[in-house]
């Protein structure tokens, strides 16, 4: 077990370091020159120079990469070229924001989906069925950036009961952070739910075929204890899977709903500092959020191999790779 | 332990059952549809059966005959689109077909226990067997300590034969064998002492060497609690060894019911000759097949079913145009063949 | 579980009913909407990117039957063009990705060994990747328009099709026919495109399908965003965009939001039609 944690681990160092090639050859190939931008528009060209000399701009490739890393691993991020403030506070204040949206997202896009799921496929081909399916139509062809105009129209503007956005920090303002958070999570999470009800729905229908189902309520077993007991460690098994894609969808919209809200997040971080070919801000934000994917992935399979008695067995014997 | 579930059985007065003891499960005239749509095929036709407290009745048949829908009537755990569409099944007097959910579930793994096809799919694999055998227990009694289910758990493993009960209870399916999955298997089935024990096939996953051990088990299981065995098998050998009465089923229908030694005797069905005969292991079988498939429901030859393979009736306008009726020939021996007479060993 | 009831029977036909008419619904709104996009020039009323002074942000009815715009543009017109422009980018981005993704899928499958898994490595990078990002490097690399977010779509939907594809010639190469074309000395390439391919093409097709509807729904995002066309040539996302400045005249944000609701909507709805056609046993199940 141990050793395929460590291998797994290994495997993640692995391809992170690659990403962080691909990503830093990546926006050396972008047009615009950072110095350029530095130094400002009036800038003689010597002060250009120097600026560039200072950013390391002027080593070969692989020696910049090089350095960047070294700094990356010891902790030292760099300054942004456009504010000057240090990236990994300019960051860290916007992952903070992302990853509560994340979550919030997250929480509803579970609490609403996996029981509607559940509900559409204990009653399949009833109307509670054929209304959790039109639900998922509907919800998964509503954009979320549109469905978070909409109701900043309606509630912010119409009715001003909720903030259109905001940058209250969770420290300073919790109640403040969590109201401006209403929106963007509903916006957001609606899709999500109900991919997670569509998945969830399939998943059930396919465990209830399993046999160990069918002995289950040969032992008389209520439904309710059927649920917890077998249903839900299945169902919850097969949606692990889908765990990252969902992660990754979900940061994709944090990325356009943070921009519709006004929320400081990274997702936003990341627009703006394209556009203003912020390096050292870009190619941090860049390498965390390929980290954070691996990472989602990598504890999809670890949960998986801990909950499977099967796979847990086969790694303790074999102490492998699946 | 559940002993407000297992009230004594009432004999009720059945004018259909020929047999005279009390039947504990009596089936009339079952009838068992698939539905699709608009569209219904039967699949079993008019079974009726009865079976006596420590009594084992084995039915008998090819796959597709409908042995194992008749006995999930009994449970009413039937797969999606089946559907019992007549008849009745009572179970102690109480006919199951109008019981309602909840009281279904009582009766379900309590006086009822169902042992199943195949061990390996039949156990959860992410629960361990301790915990799936404690459930049975636990759905029919809430307020049963945890300590006395795993004491009653370990007591039910050791009884069917697992080594070191108590240690292996907490052990997952996967780490057992198909044997010893098995004898879990009727540690369920036995969780609260039932009155009838349905076994479907209960050994055809498993080696052969194991079989015997198994059906031994089920033998001691029975006897000791005087519960009724339903055991549903292909192989006559077993049949033989097990059996009081035998039920043999063809396309749905019954076709020949008999005390077991009469069957193998006198059996009065070119069916059950024909099966006698292919069946090797069984008693003096030379083990020739059966000629043609096996008669699909839905697409059922006219006359008896079973015309188009028969040794006799093949070529017979009776048997081809006229659908036999099941007739009694003697003491509880029951036919539906045109020509029983000209059935011989 | 007992005798089968009158309203139980009439709940089963009008459920299998019911899937008929999702097809149907489907259909229509993307037919009309693909029709509507692809006859703009005849059905739009104005040019998208005229600007009428003295006509700014009209409301519904007259001569502009959905308004106008800030800049005093049909926002009917300008609707119509940018449905045009949702589908072609989206299918064309879904299209080279997944043509591309399958033929790599296929190859790894079929090939194996090293290439394989360090191929399989890369997409578990790739798969679900936030495209967001992958849009970003695109647009800074060869600047906004319609061919970055094509681009980008493709980039997104790539690797998923690499490991669908793969896992079909993988499942496909253990089939008896295909190792008796092997046994029997057939070229590999040959086997690959007479054999696995047309085996592998109605998953393509379901796929492709299933993918269409999101990358409608990234390339409005996109070009919400900033990433798509650049202004005057209409996109769904860049009306909403601009819909943001003016939320207190909410028929801005609804007319191009509800054409790419339904849009979407109508290709999820064909979508599962679709699966319906290729794959009954699943739809019942699964589908929804």
């Amino acid at each position: 077990m141990t050793r395929f944690v460590l291998g797994r681990v290994a495997q993640m160092a692995v391809t992170l370091l690659g990403a962080s090639v691909v990503v830093f050859t990546v926006l050396r190939l972008m047009p615009g020159d950072p110095a350029l931008v530095y130094a400002g528009p009036f800038a003689g060209s010597d002060v250009v120079e120097a600026v560039r000399d200072r950013m390391g701009l002027h080593d070969p490739l692989p020696v910049q990469y090089l350095l960047w890393l070294k700094a990356f691993v010891t902790g030292d991020l760099g300054v942004s070229s456009i504010s000057g403030l240090p990236v990994s506070q300019l960051v860290g204040s916007a992952l903070a924001q992302t990853a509560l949206l994340t979550l919030t997202t997250s929480l509803l896009a579970i609490g609403v989906g996996v029981p509607l799921g559940l509900l559409a496929a204990l009653r399949k081909g009833t109307w509670a069925d054929r209304l959790v399916a039109g639900f998922n139509t509907v919800a998964l062809g509503v954009p979320n950036f549109w469905l978070g105009l909409i109701l900043v129209i309606v509630f912010a503007i119409n009715f001003s009961i909720l903030p259109a956005g905001g940058s209250a920090k969770l420290t300073e303002d919790p109640l403040g952070a969590l109201t401006s958070l209403v929106l963007p999570t509903i916006a957001l999470g609606l899709a999500p739910a109900a991919m997670l009800a569509r998945l969830t729905r399939g998943a059930v229908i396919e465990v209830m075929h399993e046999d160990f189902m069918t002995m289950a309520a040969a032992k008389g077993m209520s439904i309710g204890f059927v649920i917890r007991r077998s249903l839900l460690r299945h169902v919850f098994l097969n949606l692990l899977p889908v765990l990252a894609i969902l992660v990754g969808s979900l940061l994709t919209g944090a990325a356009i709903i943070e921009s519709v809200f006004t929320l400081p997040g990274a997702g936003r971080l990341i627009i703006e500092s394209t556009r203003q070919r912020d390096y050292a801000v870009l190619q941090t934000l860049l390498v965390i959020f390929v980290a954070v994917f691996l990472l989602v992935t990598f504890v999809a399979d670890i949960l998986y191999s801990v909950l499977d008695p099967r796979v847990r067995g086969h790694l303790m014997r074999e102490g492998g790779v699946r | 332990m559940t002993t407000e579930m297992t009230e004594p059985v009432t004999a009720t007065p059945n004018a259909a059952a020929e047999s005279t003891r009390s039947a504990l499960l009596s089936v009339r005239d079952l009838q068992v549809d698939l539905v699709r749509g608009e569209s219904r095929t039967r699949l079993v036709d008019g079974v009726s059966l009865d079976l006596a407290a420590g009594e084992t009745l084995c039915l008998v048949g090819e796959s597709g005959s409908g042995k194992t829908l008749t006995a999930m009537s009994v449970m009413q755990l039937l797969p999606g689109g089946v559907e019992v569409t007549g008849g009745s099944v009572e179970l102690g007097g109480r006919d199951l077909l109008r019981a309602t959910t909840k009281e279904l579930r009582a009766v379900r793994g309590n006086a009822i226990g169902l042992v199943s096809q195949d061990p390996m799919t039949a156990l959860d694999p992410l629960v361990p067997v301790g915990v799936q055998v404690g459930d049975a227990i636990r759905a029919h009694d809430r307020r049963i300590s945890k300590a006395a289910i795993r004491a009653r758990v370990t007591e039910l493993l050791s009884a069917v034969g697992i080594p070191n009960p108590a240690a292996n209870a907490r052990r997952h399916p996967h780490e057992f064998s198909g044997g010893m999955r098995q004898r879990v298997g009727i540690a369920i089935a036995m969780a609260n002492r039932p009155r009838l024990i349905i076994a479907d096939e209960p050994t055809t996953a498993l080696d052969v060497t194991v079989q015997a051990q198994i059906l031994d088990l089920l033998d001691t299981a029975r006897r000791e609690s005087g519960a009724a065995v339903l055991l549903i098998t292909h192989d006559l050998g077993v049949v033989a060894e097990r059996a009081d009465r035998v039920l043999v089923m063809y396309a749905g229908k019954v076709v020949e019911q008999a005390d077991v030694l009469d069957l193998f005797d006198r059996p009065a069905h070119a069916y059950t000759e024909a099966l006698l005969r292919c069946s090797p292991g069984a008693t003096s079988g030379a083990g020739e097949p059966i000629p043609g498939t096996s008669a699909r429901a839905g697409a059922l030859p006219t006359g008896c079913a079973f015309h188009p393979r028969c040794r006799i009736g093949a070529d017979r306008p009776r048997c081809q145009q006229e659908t036999p009726a099941l007739l009694t020939l003697g003491t509880r021996h029951d036919s539906a063949c045109h020509y029983p007479a000209e059935v011989t060993r | 579980m007992s005798v089968i009831t009158a309203p139980r029977l009439l709940s089963r036909m009008r459920r299998r009913e019911h899937r008929r008419v999702a097809l149907v619904t489907g259909l229509v709104l993307v037919l009309g909407l693909c029709a509507a996009g692809l006859l703009a020039p005849l059905l739009a009323p104005h040019s998208p990117v005229a600007q009428y002074p003295g006509e700014e942000l009209r409301g519904y009815g007259g001569r502009f039957l959905l308004g106008t715009d800030d800049l005093g543009r049909d926002t009917l017109s300008r609707t119509l063009y940018a449905c045009r422009a949702a589908l072609l980018v989206g299918l064309l981005g879904v299209g080279i990705g997944a043509t591309v993704g399958s033929l790599i899928g296929l190859v790894i499958g079929y090939v194996g060994g090293r290439l394989d898994s360090f191929v399989m490595r890369l997409t578990d990078i790739g798969i679900g990747f936030p495209v967001v990002i992958v849009g970003i490097v695109v647009v800074a690399i060869g600047g906004p328009g319609p061919q970055a977010v094509i681009i980008a779509i493709a980039l997104y939907y790539l690797p998923a099709f690499v490991r669908i594809l793969r896992g079909s010639a993988l499942q496909l190469r253990a089939r008896p026919f295909v190792e008796a074309a092997a046994s029997m000395g057939v070229k590999d390439r040959v086997i690959v495109l007479r054999h696995v391919l047309p085996n592998a093409l109605p998953l393509f097709v379901l796929q492709v399908g299933l993918a269409l509807p999101d990358a409608v729904l990234l390339d409005a995002g996109l070009s919400f965003i900033g990433l798509g066309a650049p202004p005057p040539s209409p996109t769904l996302g860049d009306m909403l965009s601009q819909a943001r400045s003016y939320l207190d005249v909410p028929r801005l944000a609804i007319v191009p939001g509800l054409a790419l609701c339904l849009l979407v909507i109508g290709l999820n709805l064909l979508a599962d039609g679709v699966r319906d056609v290729l794959d009954p046993r699943e739809s019942s199940e699964r589908a929804r």
